[in-house]
């Protein structure tokens, strides 16, 4: 994490522009291989059938959504034992992104929900618990779009009481008898999926992985150029 | 709606959003660069 912090604006917009074209290719090449592994690589379900190659697009958006979830209250809570201005402006480029990938879980969820529970949605834990994170990004982006440092200070609070959540989506599944299906690749045990499933599994999760650093790194470049050009303006009035 | 019809309706909607998604930000990111640019030769 200090990697980040140890530099200064203009430094860390250059040191994007040298990496963010790579990375952009990458994540279009990983992707690409995972689409092709995911619908002609992998075998369908014996049970669902086809409708389990939802999976490859939905458990990775999950994941990214939890873990830049994750990510953005572990920064927050740096940001403000260090006080540093800098951690709020990357909390702030991750926001969307994870919005974006909490948004693609819920709806992909709803869409394989449909043929395997006969509803495009139930108020189960885990769904409820997913949706709260969506709403908590919401809430997060809401409040820091054009904000003040303190409307800053009062969303990085809300990120960090927010992380509440993230066990609870988590566990929600052990802890409370739900429709959606425990745990089977992340788990103490041996993985359920067979190696068949979990090759494209990995595979579209690490370009969906690459795609959100290369939209968050464009993002941050973004956001600190509109810090300049704000500090421009200022120094232009006084 | 046959199975894999579900199967490319939640890759069109995913792919739509992430693509949109990322059309938004990399404008964003021209249009601040750009106004940058304009104002460092204007000085």
């Amino acid at each position: 994490m200090s990697f980040i912090f140890d530099h200064r604006p203009k430094q860390l917009i250059s040191l994007i522009g040298q990496h963010v074209w790579w990375l952009a290719i990458s994540s279009l090449i990983l992707l690409a291989i995972g689409l092709g592994l995911s619908f002609w690589g992998s075998p369908a379900d014996y049970q669902q059938g086809d409708t389990v190659r939802i999976m490859y697009i939905h458990v990775p958006c999950s994941w990214g959504a939890m873990a830049t979830y994750f990510l953005m209250a572990l920064i927050s809570v740096w940001g403000f034992i260090k006080q540093l201005p800098l951690a709020h402006v990357i909390v702030k480029a991750m926001a969307p992104i994870g919005f974006c990938l909490c948004l693609v879980s819920l709806m992909t969820g709803s869409i394989w929900g449909k043929p395997t529970w006969g509803a495009w949605w139930v108020w189960d834990a885990r769904l409820t618990s997913m949706l709260v994170l969506g709403l908590l990004y919401l809430a997060y982006t809401l409040l820091t779009h054009n904000g003040t440092s303190q409307n800053y200070k009062i969303a990085g609070f809300i990120v960090i009481l927010g992380s509440v959540n993230l066990p609870i989506i988590k566990w929600s599944v052990d802890w409370w008898h739900t429709l959606h299906q425990p745990a089977s690749i992340m788990r103490f045990a041996k993985s359920a999926i067979h190696w068949q499933m979990l090759i494209p599994l990995f595979v579209m999760a690490a370009g969906l992985a690459c795609l959100s650093i290369t939209l968050f790194l464009i993002r941050l470049r973004s956001e600190l150029n509109y810090n300049r050009l704000i500090a421009q303006q200022i120094r232009g009035i006084i | 709606m046959k199975q894999f019809d579900y199967v490319l309706l939640a890759y069109g909607a995913s792919f739509l959003i992430l693509g949109w998604a990322a059309w938004l930000i990399i404008q964003r990111d021209r249009k601040l660069r750009h106004l940058l640019d304009k104002l460092k030769k204007g000085n």
